[in-house]
């Protein structure tokens, strides 16, 4: 047998009997990595809603500091009141040139949802949960 | 490559949805190979758990913001790199112990032989072919326990993890010449090893 064909069948054995080996794992194993896998999603989800929070504040904050460009002491610069004015003026035309396009509201349960007086970052953590509750429910 | 759910409403939370669900399928993936792969390195099934564990969470913490076909490469350079962690955290504990003379060390040495044994028990149907897997297996990760760290890894990585030469390169943090001596050393050892077998 040659050196080749003989590092082929090694391969191909131990490819098959690794395969096989985590065919069946025990329950425990299992649930421990189900588990792991569920809290590394989860630190995710956290990290991706903390970076969208802290980049909402960093635009309030680029606005605010826009904003106090154009003023000095207590009084406006008249070119930067100029400048505010044309901007003003310039998207309220916009506004009006375009059609009004509202969101499109798919169903009643949107509608509830929008309605509703509840911070829509909660409904964004509802979604996630049952989602997250979903999968552990296929997986069970 | 990984089904990554449809997003109809293009908006952020259908986004952080997406990415935690396509996170969740790919870990479901990959979770079992990467387990079998640290018990190997680590002889030991809580160990191997638990540096599965890390490289989820590091790939989550740092990674999970890349795009879904740059995961699989990002997570075998950490489980590389968690497993050569571990290795150096063993040393300085061998170091101690040897210098104690604490024991204690054979229980975690059994442990991963009897994941494999217990494998064997569930998933063959004949009697004859379940003595053969079960000592096979045996012998598989005896003689794969028995290489030196990079070449037990150059191996998997190689063989059971499909990757090319430069994939294994990158995912060790290694040359691709280092790859092929420590693949061609691994080869040779298991040759000898399971000869019967192959």
């Amino acid at each position: 047998m040659n050196k080749e064909s003989q590092q082929q069948r090694l391969e191909i054995f131990a490819r098959t009997a690794l395969d096989r080996s985590i065919q069946d794992l025990d329950s425990d194993t299992l649930d421990r990595l189900r588990l792991a896998r569920n809290k590394a999603v989860l630190t995710s989800h956290a990290i991706s809603r903390e970076k969208k929070s802290r980049n909402n504040n960093a635009i309030s904050r680029s606005i605010g500091k826009t904003l106090d460009i154009f003023t000095v002491g207590n009084g406006w610069l008249p070119v930067g009141g100029f400048a505010a004015t044309a901007t003003v003026v310039a998207l309220s035309l916009s506004l009006w040139m375009v059609e009004p396009s509202l969101p499109s509201v798919d169903s009643f349960e949107d509608l509830a949802v929008l309605s509703a007086n509840e911070d829509l970052e909660l409904f964004d953590e509802l979604e996630f949960y049952q989602w997250l509750e979903d999968e552990k429910q296929s997986h069970s | 490559m990984y089904g990554l759910p449809n997003n109809s409403n293009g908006n952020e939370r259908g986004t952080a949805l997406d990415t935690s669900h396509a996170l969740d399928q790919f870990l479901a993936g990959v979770e079992r190979r990467a387990l079998r792969m640290a018990s190997i390195a680590t002889s030991s099934n809580d160990e191997a758990l638990d540096i599965v564990q890390d490289a989820m969470l590091k790939l989550a913490q740092k990674y999970a913001h890349r795009p879904p076909q740059e995961w699989g490469p990002l997570f075998h350079r950490i489980m590389q790199s968690t497993i050569k962690d571990w290795y150096r955290r063993q040393a300085v504990r061998r170091k101690w112990q040897s210098f104690l003379s604490i024991g204690g060390v054979k229980q975690e040495e059994n442990e991963a032989q009897n994941l494999f044994e217990n494998v064997a028990d569930r998933c063959m149907h004949e009697p004859d072919q379940q003595m053969h897997l079960h000592q096979s297996m045996q012998d598989l990760q005896q003689a794969l326990s028995g290489l030196p760290r990079r070449q037990q890894q150059v191996f998997i990585l190689r063989v059971w993890e499909g990757l090319s030469v430069k994939q294994a390169a990158n995912a060790m943090g290694c040359s691709e010449g280092s790859v092929k001596t420590h693949y061609f050393r691994a080869v040779q050892a298991l040759q000898k090893a399971l000869k019967e077998y192959i």
